[in-house]
């Protein structure tokens, strides 16, 4: 009895006008859980075959650590290209009306449509000492293709959506009146940028920059094709994982997995305390 | 209860009130000319309102007074200077938008600090001074102690308020408003609207607003804009544009009340055979419109000459006024007494004599 009267008075503490809290808690779950959570819970299993000791064995041989050094090291750097130019292709396409506006809106999203491979190779013919870009390259010294460079640029050219996809929004719904009300107050088009428009911008552009840089940690198809695929030089870490599946060394596969894990969850986990930071003005 | 506002600074040092003249202003989008040939004096140190319907090109004239768009021709003088084409901040010039545009991201201090902190402000202002001047103009609109705050923990009278204190924080010349108190409720409004006129007195800044509400424009400014499709209609004094509009959109515009048709003969207008005393220039002979406030109409008693026979629909009384909504002739007329004068007992369905005290006529 008292029980029923405790519920009772939770639901009614509880009551909203949003109906649906219990069913879409419970999809929600069961779906995390059997797509994320499950797969996720056997890898960081699989490695209690060989032991902490073994695990940290694993992860720090030289080859791993370079692999995951290479890999988080050019994600990072083609996440930080995409959000200087990401940001510069997403102002033109809301800023400005020019002929072919919407052809250069549908080439952003081809990364996302093209298998990566096809973009792999098409890059590293590109890019490889005879090929057209390479070629003028090459005499500067610069060699593009079978290096860490390489793999920046097939993680730009990965990246690229995510960063246009997500400040592209914001800055539609950037009201002009506030940066009429900054001219009106004497601020140049610089200082109108950095200090009103940037700010809030900001928050998404990081959002992209995050994608961007996961997406870009993860990828294999088209980096593989650029990279070369020396060992501690220009091999990235999910084709360790590959290689030593190849080797039938599962423990060793599942614990380079789990040490990416590891670093993206905390890294990403930063961002996004960064983010709210950034958004500190939003809310109540 | 009254809010207690505190005294307003003296006009602010240096600052002069500054005149401004229009002559053909005109703006076109498109193929459709939103301002069309509009001149216009506005005196220094003036309160004036541009009042019109949505449409009528109010709000582009204010921004082109602001420098915020461009004339296609026409002059504009800032206390006889030419600004047609000079950028907004080189007009000295503060404007608040009808949705404040605060910067969210900055609190409401940083937000009236802003003007002071752009790299333009010559000679660059002390971070003393800056602080100085913030925390005045804060207690001058009442959020001092709401400094802190960002924008979106405010309510909209406070964001108002800011917006307010942000423009005069750069000791603009001219003040610019649009629709300043559109988004607020009543009470507010009423509130926010003397506190502005006293700003203006205390200040003697040049002032322009922007509203579509006829009462706020004639309850606060010296002279009256009367916008209508790109144009003026009239320019005057609120008593001046309310008794002698001096067309029939301005008189319609400003409460004009019931529409009637009429005839002008004999150099008096008729309604349904009564003569009416108008009040403007009588129209040329012919069929005319002649509007009748609510509060120019009489209960007279039945019988008496120049009267009109009428039908009472429905009564409601509201405060002190006793509204009535009446048929004459088969048109809708209102009527507003005085509900405590009104001693003898009505009712709907009940036919009444009416004696119209004033109309203007307009012919066609």
């Amino acid at each position: 009895m008292t029980a029923t009267s405790g519920f009772s008075l939770f639901r009614r503490r509880n009551r909203s006008i949003i109906p649906g809290f219990g069913l879409t808690l419970g999809i929600t779950l069961t779906h995390l859980t059997l797509i994320v959570l499950i797969p996720l819970a056997a890898l960081m299993l699989r490695p209690w075959d060989i032991g902490l000791s073994g695990f940290i064995n694993q992860v720090t041989e030289p080859r791993v650590l370079a692999a995951l050094r290479l890999s988080f090291g050019t994600a990072f750097a083609a996440a930080a290209v995409n959000a200087v130019f990401g940001l510069a292709v997403a102002w033109m396409l809301v800023r400005y009306d020019f002929w072919g506006k919407r052809v250069v809106d549908a080439i952003v999203d081809l990364p996302f449509a093209l298998p990566t491979a096809v973009a792999g190779i098409a890059l590293t013919s590109l890019y490889a000492p005879n090929g057209w870009v390479g070629q003028f390259l090459e005499p500067l010294g610069i060699k593009v293709a079978y290096t860490p460079l390489g793999v920046v640029v097939a993680l730009t050219f990965i990246g690229l959506p995510f960063v246009v996809r997500t400040v592209q929004p914001v800055l539609e719904e950037l009201d002009t009146e506030l940066e009429e009300a900054a001219a009106c107050l004497g601020a140049s088009r610089l200082e109108t940028f950095i200090r009103v428009i940037f700010p809030v911008i900001f928050p998404a552009l990081l959002t992209g920059f995050a994608l961007a840089l996961a997406r870009g940690v993860g990828e294999y198809g088209s980096v593989i094709f650029i990279a070369g695929n020396m060992p501690m030089v220009s091999e990235i870490a999910p084709l360790l994982i590959v290689i030593k599946l190849e080797q039938f060394n599962y423990a060793g596969a599942a614990s380079v997995g789990i040490a990416m894990l590891i670093l993206s969850f905390a890294m990403l986990l930063v961002i996004n305390l960064l983010q709210r930071w950034t958004r500190r003005w939003a809310g109540v | 209860m009254a809010p207690n506002w505190p005294p307003l600074p003296a006009a602010i040092d240096g600052n002069k009130p500054m005149s401004i003249n229009i002559k053909n202003l005109t703006k076109r989008f498109g193929g459709f000319a939103a301002v069309d040939g509009i001149d216009l004096d506005i005196q220094s140190g003036e309160l004036m309102a541009l009042l019109g319907p949505s449409g009528s090109g109010k709000t582009t004239l204010l921004r082109m007074i602001g420098g915020l768009d461009y004339a296609d021709e026409g002059t504009l003088l800032i206390e006889g200077q030419d600004a047609t084409l000079s950028e907004p901040h080189a007009r000295r010039v503060g404007f608040v938008f009808q949705h404040y545009a605060l910067f969210r991201h900055m609190s409401v201090f940083e937000n009236v600090a802003f003007g002071l902190r752009v790299s333009r402000r010559k000679p660059k202002v002390s971070e003393e001074d800056i602080r100085r001047r913030v925390t005045n103009l804060l207690e001058l609109v009442q959020l001092a102690p709401l400094s802190g705050r960002y924008p979106n923990q405010l309510s909209g009278g406070q964001r108002q308020r800011v917006a307010l204190a942000r423009a005069l924080a750069t000791e603009p010349r001219v003040l610019l408003l649009d629709e300043p108190f559109g988004a607020l409720d009543a009470k507010v409004r009423k509130e926010l609207r003397r506190w502005l006129r006293d700003i203006h007195k205390g200040m003697g800044v040049t002032t322009v607003f922007v509203t579509h509400d006829q009462e706020e424009a004639l309850e606060l400014a010296d002279r009256v804009a009367i916008l209508n499709k790109g144009r003026i209609e009239q320019v005057g004094t609120p008593a001046e544009v309310y008794d002698n509009p001096a067309s029939a959109f301005v008189c319609d515009f400003l409460g004009g009340g019931t529409r009637l048709e009429c005839v002008v003969a004999d150099g008096a207008a008729l309604i349904a055979g009564a003569r009416v005393p108008v009040v403007n220039q009588l129209p040329p002979p012919g069929p005319a419109t002649a509007y009748i406030r609510a509060h120019d109409i009489d209960l007279a008693e039945p019988g008496e000459p120049g009267t009109l026979s009428a039908t009472i629909r429905l009564i409601q009384p509201v405060g002190p006024q006793l509204r009535l909504d009446l048929t004459l002739d088969g048109r809708m007329v209102e009527a507003v007494l005085d509900r405590h004068a009104t001693t003898t007992p009505l009712s709907p369905g009940q036919a009444v004599s009416l004696r119209l005290r004033r109309a203007n006529v307009y012919g066609h």
